[in-house]
């Protein structure tokens, strides 16, 4: 198997499904001639020409609603978002229409399309390049969401949501997009979306993450087994909706307690959900308070590098909080 | 101003309470003190009285029903304007029950702390001090404190049990006071529960070895690593039980098996009393260590005093001369030099208790009762006299108070009135120990006068002492026991009566 990074995997993952579906294309800003500012899609304009690879004016508004129409149509559209930051013109699409067309047309109608979005901080982005917005659409009743850590998982779930007949939203970590390499299936394999992955097993605590913690949990877990003997366990949720209860409730069965981590801020974010899953649900298994470890509650990621560090989740705080929660 | 009454909690670890009777019904007036209902819980029946005069506008729950301690039962309405009697809102009826008697009555403090929470004071956060981390440890600080300013409970971090701890230990029929926390504070982990388990198995909470069952050793190896959450799946033991069939996870607490009962018998339900006595006998004898101690006392003196002052006394009071009083005189005094008996098992430590109250065991219909002489250290004898009366009587008859049968410090029991020369009772905890006067009885027995052994007959009684020997040893035992002897018997016939 070859070695990729996120981006490529991503790529890969565009590349395979056009190949495969002619009804699947790309619409955004500058995804075409330039192949997108992260270069996501590099090549695939030279490749299916511009007919199925489309440069959209800077409208979100019309890119969530003409991707909508085409998948209605009969297209398999993925829409890029240059930044999460910038999906808000086109939220209305999102959270009124394309994430109802399913109940409200009695199951006749779907809406196969996917949204790519790069999201995250750490980049020195600043307030409108860094936002973690995952927790509006989690909230989202009728869309998918997907938040891959790993180079085999973005390409496969990519794969998979764009084969979905629903509408999918797809959180691409910038940071992560060249972060490391890794060994990523060259066939037709899909991961399914909808389940979480235990990336590391362990006995005395589960973390839960997704996204680019997920690189980050790994470290901290090492760190931990190597200076404090503590093993965490670590939940790579991947999906967080449809979230996958199951592998959740396993962990905390088996360790008890349960740090959730994410870099989106905590008041009301996604980690509340799971948090609360456990607590319902896994109530007699927990043995610490189910801890949440999240970006601070201020508006936006700062543009100072030592402001952007103290908001930046990373493996050092996740040891910390884990040694509190290890030790309780 | 209404006031909510709610079922009080008469006694330690009483849960509920069976409404038996009110004693008054709605529309009715009554005075601060009149008694309200008659309850009955497993300990007790005792009367309720009212915390403050007013109406009763409503009657919630009727007679004859079991309730939660805590349920509102009725309401009384002040009838004066808001405003007049703060405090008595939300008094329970019932006592504060004192510090920390058991490990599972402080349970139920912290679990009620949530409500009391103040999610934040208001204050407009400067979006630094709004950092989450920082939040959370602020929120909790004031969490802590303003439970603490309360006057609430003490919350012992060592008495705290996470669900998964009250989970296993329950699976396991362990007590958890036996097992040594390593978390935070103190706290007992699951980890700890699992490797208690591993190491003694499941049943080791219990002090008596558990009879029926087989060797529970190989048990806890499946256990120790729950791997789904399903519970009564039963994992594969890698170390199979070479004897015992496979079993549901090890009960150490399994009633033995009683085969049904046959034409003639006769099936005797049983009393909540008799529950309570039975669920109270039951924890105490598995959970507290105990030991015995036996002393012979010649009460000579004692016989001699008592028949110089009857009749006088009888003239005076109406009652005879118990021997209970003379004997708690004689514990009382004895036991200010000999603290620790006189004191209570914590888990964690030991409380010494200055005020001697000193619990009677008392027969009553079907039951036992313990009615407490409060500073009975600071009662003539005659004064003890009255009170062992007073109490054996109104329990007897049902009447006795709440606080009469709370706080008592150290127990005595007269085994003596039905002929028991030797008794071994159980500790009433979390006192750590308790007496029996055995009869008075005429014996021949060796003793010296001049220089010679000769035998005299002298009126003989057996003293028997049970304690925890968690916290006392034989010998200080002996000590107590030895000075109580003392004291009975240099007994002085012209010790007044008070």
């Amino acid at each position: 198997m070859p070695e990729q990074n996120i981006l490529e995997a991503i790529r890969s993952a565009m590349d395979e499904e056009m190949e495969r579906d002619e009804r699947v294309m790309i619409l955004g800003e500058d995804v075409g001639k330039k192949g997108g500012v992260f270069g996501a899609t590099d090549g695939l304009w030279a490749k299916y020409g511009d007919k199925r690879v489309l440069d959209t004016p800077l409208s979100e508004g019309l890119i969530a609603g003409a991707a909508a129409g085409a998948a209605l149509y009969g297209l398999r559209p993925i829409a890029e978002m240059q930044f999460a930051d910038f999906v808000y013109p086109g939220f209305n699409q999102i959270v009124s229409e394309i994430s109802r067309f399913r109940y409200r047309s009695n199951g006749t109608f779907g809406v196969p399309l996917v949204i790519r979005m790069p999201y995250g901080g750490g980049v020195h982005g600043a307030l409108y390049h860094s936002q973690s917005n995952e927790a509006y659409f989690t909230s989202t009743v009728g869309l998918k969401v997907v938040a891959p850590g790993t180079p085999a998982d973005a390409k496969g779930l990519l794969k998979a949501s764009i084969r979905d007949p629903d509408p999918v939203m797809f959180f691409e970590h910038k940071k992560t997009y060249r972060l490391f390499k890794a060994e990523v299936p060259d066939d037709d394999r899909v991961v399914e979306i909808g389940k979480a992955d235990v990336a590391r097993s362990g006995k005395d605590l589960s973390i839960y993450c997704y996204g680019y913690m997920r690189f980050c949990a790994l470290e901290a877990a090492e760190t931990l087994a190597r200076e404090d003997g503590v093993e965490a366990e670590v939940v790579d949720l991947r999906t967080l909706r449809p979230l996958d209860t199951e592998t959740i409730l396993a962990s905390i069965a088996r360790t008890g307690k349960a740090l959730v981590v994410h870099e989106a801020n905590r008041f009301g974010g996604f980690g509340g959900e799971v948090a609360a899953i456990i607590a319902e649900l896994g109530f007699e298994h927990l043995d610490g308070p189910v801890t949440r470890l999240a970006g601070p509650d201020v508006p936006g990621v700062p543009f100072h590098h030592n402001l952007e560090d103290w908001f930046m989740i990373g493996p050092a705080r996740i040891v910390e909080a884990a040694r509190d929660l290890a030790a309780y | 101003m209404a006031t909510t009454i709610k079922m009080p909690q008469l006694g330690e670890s009483v849960t509920e309470g069976t409404i038996e009777r009110w004693l008054v019904k709605e529309g009715d007036t009554v005075e601060q003190y009149d008694p309200l209902f008659e309850v009955v819980t497993d300990k007790v029946n005792a009367e309720v009285p009212a915390e403050v005069a007013g109406t009763v506008t409503k009657i919630i729950v009727g007679d004859g029903q079991t309730v939660k301690v805590g349920t509102p039962l009725a309401e009384i309405d002040a009838g004066d304007d808001a405003g007049e009697q703060p405090a008595s809102e939300d008094r329970a009826p019932a006592q504060v029950p004192e510090p920390a008697p058991a490990a599972v009555e402080v349970q139920a403090p912290a679990q009620t702390e949530p409500e009391a929470q103040p999610p934040r004071a208001g204050t407009q956060p400067e979006l630094a001090a709004a950092a989450a981390e920082h939040e959370t440890s602020r929120v909790q600080a004031a969490f802590n404190n303003g439970h603490e300013a309360d006057g609430g409970p003490p919350t012992d971090a060592s008495m705290r049990m996470t669900p998964a701890v009250r989970r296993l230990v329950r699976e396991h029929g362990i007590d958890v006071a036996r097992i040594q926390g390593s978390g935070a504070a103190g706290r007992v982990t699951r980890e700890d529960v699992l490797s208690f388990v591993a190491q003694y198995g499941a049943s080791a909470g219990a002090t008596a070895p558990a009879p029926a069952q087989a060797a529970p050793t190989p048990q806890p190896v499946a256990q120790a690593t729950p791997s789904v959450p399903a519970p009564s799946a039963p994992s594969p033991a890698p170390a199979p039980a070479p004897s015992a069939p496979p079993q549901a996870p090890a009960q150490t607490f399994a009633p033995t098996p009683v085969p049904p009962p046959m034409a003639g018998d006769t099936e005797i339900a049983l009393s909540q009393m008799r529950k309570g006595i039975a669920a109270k006998m039951t924890r105490v004898k598995q959970t507290v260590p105990h030991a015995y101690t036996v002393v012979e006392v010649d009460m000579g003196n004692v016989v001699r005093w008592r028949a110089a002052n009857t009749d006088s006394y009888t003239a005076r009071e109406g009652i005879g001369i118990s021997y209970v009083a003379v004997v708690i005189k004689a514990v009382t005094e004895t036991l200010r030099q000999h603290p620790m008996v006189n004191s209570q098992f914590a888990e964690d430590r030991v409380i010494l208790k200055q005020a001697m109250n000193i619990g009677i065991a008392v027969a009553v219909d079907n039951g036992l009762l313990v009615p407490v002489i409060h500073d009975a250290d600071q009662l003539s004898i005659s004064g003890v006299n009255r009170k062992v009366q007073d109490l054996a009587a109104r329990a007897r008859t049902n009447k006795l108070r709440l606080e009469e049968i709370q706080g008592g410090t150290f127990t005595v029991n007269n085994t003596g009135w039905f002929g028991s020369v030797s008794s071994m009772p159980i500790i009433n905890a979390p006192e750590v120990a308790i007496l029996s006067m055995e009869a008075i009885v005429k014996r021949p027995v060796v003793i010296e006068v001049d220089g010679a052994d000769v035998i005299a007959i002298r009126p003989m009684m057996n003293m028997t002492c049970s304690f925890d020997h968690r916290v006392l040893d034989g010998a200080q035992v002996g000590y107590f026991l030895a000075d109580v002897r003392k004291r009975l018997e240099s007994w002085d016939l012209n010790t007044p009566i008070g």
